[in-house]
């Protein structure tokens, strides 16, 4: 079976997508506020549900994202939910959660994710996303 | 009414005023201070937006979009106080309003005492002009008009009236010792080239700007809140901030608060397939944001936000990002976030509870307002 990589370019209000097969990662990064985050997410889940099952090496999710509305928090949970339960142990997933360094919400917003799911969840400050 | 220790209330009785006195306006969008080129380009689209959401023709919203872009030139190249050398951004302003299907445009701005009775003069002069005339006059002074020292020669005012098609309604008012404060009005008669009745705002308009420089409001709003509208006033609001790092976490919280404050508008407020309808006032207080937006809606609607906002505001932080996680970690069990509340937390998160609501009722129509402090 091949696997297939899926990139969705960012828009001004969904973020990019890129699921590489090869270098098995993930990354969100832009910004997040769609008024329906279902029409947006609910491809990218299925598409990383289907191919993660047929993933052998570590896995990694980088999220960078510069804000996100609280419909996009619920299918961003989901989305770590699918990870969580394909990769049951902890070592073979990890989540990077970058955030510019003064970020109160999107610093305390990662921190509650990893209150929620059992994936590692490293939050990384940086000077600008 | 809640209104939790620390907040600072702006003026809420303006957007309950400003629903009183611009319920029947189809759009209102009015801003005070500093006019830079990227203001023109968010308040074009926005305008643009409203326009198509109106089912304005065509041909209007062209001839709005660029007799914006002329008052915004007209404004980032006069206003200003000429007698001190420096520009004063917050004798500045602009006001977009449609009434009755009638664009209305009106702009002041500071002009000094020895140049205004040349503008008096040229105004009166195009005033007189029909389309030919304005067109050869036009192109006269594009040939052999010397430019002012900031960089016009009357065409933009020129051009104004040509695509109006209207008079250019003007009021010079004295502003100090130097200086005298113009405001101007363009209209936009409709596609139809029927001739409504001349109607001059300025009055009206004096007193909105004197009433945002006293409450030190920056934008005051009253129309369609789309997706594409609310990323207009994200990328806007960005401009209120100087930037240093404790403005800078202020604006991440305003971003956020502004998201789901307009979300929620747009998702309950519903007027048509496309979109909601809204009012916005973003103004400033002791260094503080201050953020009101309310919108017509029905009474059930409001006794449910009601309950929500009453429970969430005696809870602490704490109790609020418990919350919060809880509801999250639920929402999981439905197919489609809907009325889940979790954007009613957020905002609450966001300005640490610095929150107040009020429902008023005019004609039997319930309106729901609320501000938050940033």
């Amino acid at each position: 079976m091949e696997l297939k990589s899926l990139h969705i370019e960012a828009t001004d209000e969904t973020p990019c997508i890129h699921f590489d097969v090869v270098k098995c990662e993930l990354t969100i990064s832009g910004r997040s506020l769609p008024e329906n985050a279902f029409r947006f997410y609910g491809p990218v889940i299925e598409h990383i549900k289907f191919y993660s099952q047929h993933m052998a090496r570590q896995f990694q999710v980088f999220v960078e994202l510069e804000y996100y509305n609280s419909s996009s928090g619920r299918y961003l949970l989901e989305l770590l939910g699918v990870l969580q339960e394909r990769f049951k142990s902890h070592h073979e997933c990890c989540i990077y959660w970058k955030v510019e360094h003064d970020d109160e919400l999107m610093i305390e917003k990662g921190e509650e994710l990893k209150e929620l799911i059992s994936l590692p969840l490293e939050i990384v400050r940086s000077e600008k996303l | 009414m809640v209104t939790n220790p620390g907040f600072m209330k702006l003026s809420q009785k303006s957007l309950l005023d400003m629903f009183r006195l611009h319920s029947g306006d189809e759009l209102l969008l009015c801003y005070q201070g500093d006019f830079k080129d990227m203001l023109t380009a968010h308040i074009l689209e926005i305008s643009r937006q409203n326009s198509v959401l109106q089912g304005d023709d065509k041909k209007i919203g062209k001839r709005l979009s660029l007799l914006l872009v002329e008052c915004f030139q007209n404004i980032i190249r006069h206003g200003g106080n000429d007698q001190m050398n420096t520009l004063d951004h917050s004798d500045n302003f602009f006001c977009l309003r449609k009434v009755e299907g009638i664009y209305y445009l009106n702009t002041a701005n500071l002009i000094s005492k020895d140049a205004s009775p040349a503008l008096v003069s040229l105004l009166k002069k195009i005033n007189t002009l029909d389309n030919d005339s304005l067109k050869r006059e036009y192109l006269s002074r594009l040939e052999h008009a010397v430019i002012n020292n900031r960089g016009g020669a009357g065409l933009g005012l020129l051009e104004m009236a040509r695509k109006s098609g209207r008079k250019i309604l003007h009021e010079l008012t004295s502003f100090d010792e130097n200086n005298n404060l113009v405001h101007l009005q363009i209209t936009i008669e409709d596609g139809g080239g029927t001739t409504a009745a001349e109607r001059s705002w300025i009055e009206e308009c004096h007193a909105l700007f004197k009433t945002m420089k006293s409450e030190n409001s920056s934008l005051k709003y009253k129309g369609e809140i789309s997706q594409q509208i609310l990323i207009q006033f994200l990328e806007m609001s960005k401009g209120f901030f100087v930037k240093s790092a404790a403005k800078s976490k202020a604006m991440k919280r305003m971003t956020h608060t502004l998201i789901e404050l307009l979300q929620n508008i747009s998702k309950h407020a519903k007027l048509h397939e496309k979109g909601s309808e809204g009012y916005m006032i973003i103004g400033q207080k002791h260094k503080q944001f201050i953020i009101e937006a309310g919108n017509v809606a029905s009474e059930k609607k409001i006794a449910v936000l009601s309950d929500k906002l009453k429970y969430l505001s005696q809870l602490s932080l704490r109790e609020l990002m418990e919350l919060h996680r809880k509801v999250l970690a639920a929402s999981l069990k439905f197919e489609n976030k809907l009325n889940s509340g979790l954007g009613l937390i957020e905002i609450f998160m966001a300005t640490k509870s610095k929150i107040s609501y009020h429902i008023t009722r005019t004609n039997d129509t319930p309106f729901f307002a609320i501000s938050v402090v940033i």
